[in-house]
């Protein structure tokens, strides 16, 4: 089960992503969402990190099943296939149950859908958006509902019947459309090729003969158009074989050899016998078709005159022009229908997929017949309609050339779970990489902050020591004022120091430790330890004192 | 009512004291200003001097007690005024290590 993998993959990435500081059960998380319970507030904020993984990670699956083609131009269908897959995958994933109904949809859904392009026709453009309504549905029916397996299961089983049906009508009407097709090309090669196949034969027949002018010209004109007429009337598919039985033909042939005879008396033998039945024949064999009838009438009489002047070796018969038929050669178009494909037939049994190249535009057609007798293949769009007929040497040439090109249209679902799959482990390693990265940089960062608090213990010691040696007019640069300022006097309840300006004006009123903590973090700089200063101070009292 | 009122209160509060004020500051040399008191009591002075004092000036007053001894006291300006014949100023008392404070309430 393909999906199984996924789920696999997928369970370690959101759980890996997820578990940072503790480890969850996703799948537990999943199912109280399910089933409505309040989910863990800690937890809860990972929802839409949960959600968005499913949503992407549906997103990359439905983009391998479906071209970018349909994507840009069927955006209902390919969002509604989106989003079902999604609400089934989350689902799945919350039951741990993948049923294979769900691989088969999949799968159904993206093969009907792989030949969409500009020329599939509405047939096609229905059947999808059909398809997309029934997902949709499907989506809105048990959307935040709770269902467990057995439910689940039967709601994709009900789903895989309802696209069934959808396929199965779309297909019954496309196959009448088809059928049409074949009729009409039936008849349109039938119309190309009879009537050359007819006069190859006729020709045949006439060689190397000697010949009345007028008759040659008759059957030449008259009797070629009306033997074709004849044949595009009748239900039977005639060959090169088949031809040489139809009647006007064996009618032909019945005649030709009273050309040769040239003594009177043995044409005398079979007038009446012979050459006056087939006389009748010819107008019985052209009763039946809209003819000109003074020409039958006309044709018939000149031969009657003929044969009477050879009876009765009336010089009449030698006025008749006479010509020898040329050696018959058959004509080069009549390859088109009698190659067989050394490419390989069974490459275009009919329901097999070609994107066909024509007029710069490449159609994805089906074939929709393959007509062994005629040598030809049809092929038609999605739905039905009729894209090109090409005869075997045609399709050997297209195909050679990458005109014609097969589709495959299956879909190999474990190598694009495989795939996913593949991205997932990789996003799984990495984010585990970078877990353990950033553990290491917090460590780093600990010992870091440690040091830094010891050297700032060995500062503050340091400085703390000094601060205590200050006396009166100790000097400090206060390096967030940029000025200097220093111990005026120290109060004696609390050992605090008056720090002054340099006017006399205190500035601020601190403790020896707090003195210390602000050398430690920088912010003052012991500039004097203020001796000389108190010095000087006390001899200015001294002096004051004296004097009062 | 605490120890400290009662002890301000010993005092005579309208005393007329001398007193010799220097105003140490590092940008110019040590400035002496002699001024009166108008008002003192143990933990400060209301005083009239020809300067205006900055507000929390610190300063050395050298001033004589109740015994008539000259005492070394250091000063806060909390405020200063312009008053008819110059400014009058508020100072509180500092008890620091160097000087004579604990002489004064005595």
């Amino acid at each position: 089960m393909p999906l199984t993998q996924l789920d696999i993959a997928l369970n370690q990435y959101l759980t890996t992503s997820l578990s940072e500081s503790k480890p969850v059960d996703l799948r537990m998380i999943m199912q109280s969402l399910f089933s409505g319970e309040t989910i863990a507030p800690e937890l809860s904020s990972n929802l839409s990190f949960i959600e968005n993984s499913f949503k992407n990670q549906s997103e990359l699956l439905i983009n391998q099943c479906v071209t970018d083609y349909l994507k840009s131009n069927m955006t209902l269908f390919y969002r509604a296939f989106c989003d079902w897959f999604e609400q089934c995958l989350i689902r799945s994933f919350a039951l741990n149950d993948y049923p294979e109904s769900l691989d088969m949809l999949l799968v159904l859904i993206s093969k009907i859908a792989a030949p969409y392009d500009d020329f599939g026709g509405q047939s096609f453009t229905k059947l999808l958006d059909a398809i997309a309504q029934s997902l949709l549905s499907f989506v809105d029916t048990y959307k935040d509902k709770v269902l467990d397996k057995t439910q689940n299961r039967n709601a994709l089983e009900r789903l895989q019947q309802d696209i069934g049906e959808i396929i199965k009508e779309n297909q019954a009407s496309v196959k009448q459309f088809e059928q049409k097709v074949i009729e009409s090309e039936s008849q349109r090669w039938i119309a190309s090729t009879s009537k050359q196949l007819i006069k190859d034969t006729i020709y045949s027949l006439l060689s190397n003969k000697r010949l009345p002018v007028f008759f040659v010209a008759f059957i030449e004109e008259q009797w070629t158009r009306l033997t074709h007429l004849n044949i595009l009337k009748s239900e039977h598919l005639y060959n090169e074989e088949s031809i040489k039985e139809h009647p006007h033909l064996l009618l032909l042939n019945q005649l030709l050899p009273m050309f040769d005879i040239s003594d009177a008396a043995d044409v005398q033998a079979v007038f009446s016998k012979d050459i006056i039945p087939i006389f009748s024949e010819i107008r019985n064999c052209f009763s039946s078709m809209i003819v000109n009838e003074r020409e039958i009438d006309d044709f018939i009489e000149k031969l009657e005159r003929l044969f009477v002047s050879l009876m009765t070796n009336n010089a009449e018969g030698h006025y008749f022009e006479w010509l020898t038929m040329p050696e018959f050669a058959k004509s080069s178009d009549h390859d088109n229908y009698s190659v067989s494909l050394s490419i390989g037939i069974h490459q275009f049994k009919v329901g097999s997929w070609f994107a066909y190249q024509t007029q710069q535009r490449t159609i994805n057609c089906k074939v929709a017949a393959r007509d062994q007798q005629k040598y030809q293949i049809v092929l038609v769009n999605y739905s039905g309609a009729r894209v090109a007929a090409l005869s075997y040497s045609e399709v050997e040439s297209h195909f050679h050339n990458g005109l014609l090109v097969p589709q495959n249209f299956s879909i190999d679902l474990v190598q694009m779970v495989a795939n996913i799959t593949d991205y997932l482990d990789k996003q799984t390693e990495y984010k585990k990489a970078a877990i353990e990265q950033k553990l290491q940089q917090e460590l780093r960062e600990q010992e870091r902050k440690q040091m830094e608090l010891e050297q700032f213990s060995h500062k503050l010691s340091s400085a703390l020591k000094l601060v205590e040696q200050c006396e009166s007019g100790a000097q400090f640069l206060d390096k967030h004022n940029e000025q200097i300022i220093q111990c005026m006097v120290r109060l004696k309840s609390s050992g605090a120091w008056i720090l002054v300006d340099a006017r006399g004006v205190k500035v601020a009123q601190l403790l020896p430790h707090e003195i210390a903590h602000k050398i430690a973090l920088e912010q003052l700089e012991l500039v004097s330890l203020g001796e000389s200063a108190q010095a000087r101070l006390q001899d200015i009292f001294s002096q004051l004192r004296q004097r009062k | 009512m605490n120890q400290d009122r009662r002890d301000a209160e010993r005092f005579n509060r309208k005393q007329s004291l001398g007193f010799e004020l220097l105003i140490q500051s590092a940008e110019s040399d040590p400035k002496k200003v002699s001024g009166t008191t108008i008002d003192v009591s143990q933990s400060g002075a209301k005083i009239l001097l020809p300067v205006e004092l900055p507000l929390e000036l610190i300063v050395e007053i050298a001033i004589e007690n109740k015994e008539g001894k000259t005492l070394l006291l250091i000063g806060e300006v909390r405020w200063c005024r312009a008053a008819d014949s110059g400014f009058e100023a508020g100072l509180r008392f500092l008890d620091t290590d160097t000087d004579d404070f604990e002489h004064w309430a005595v």
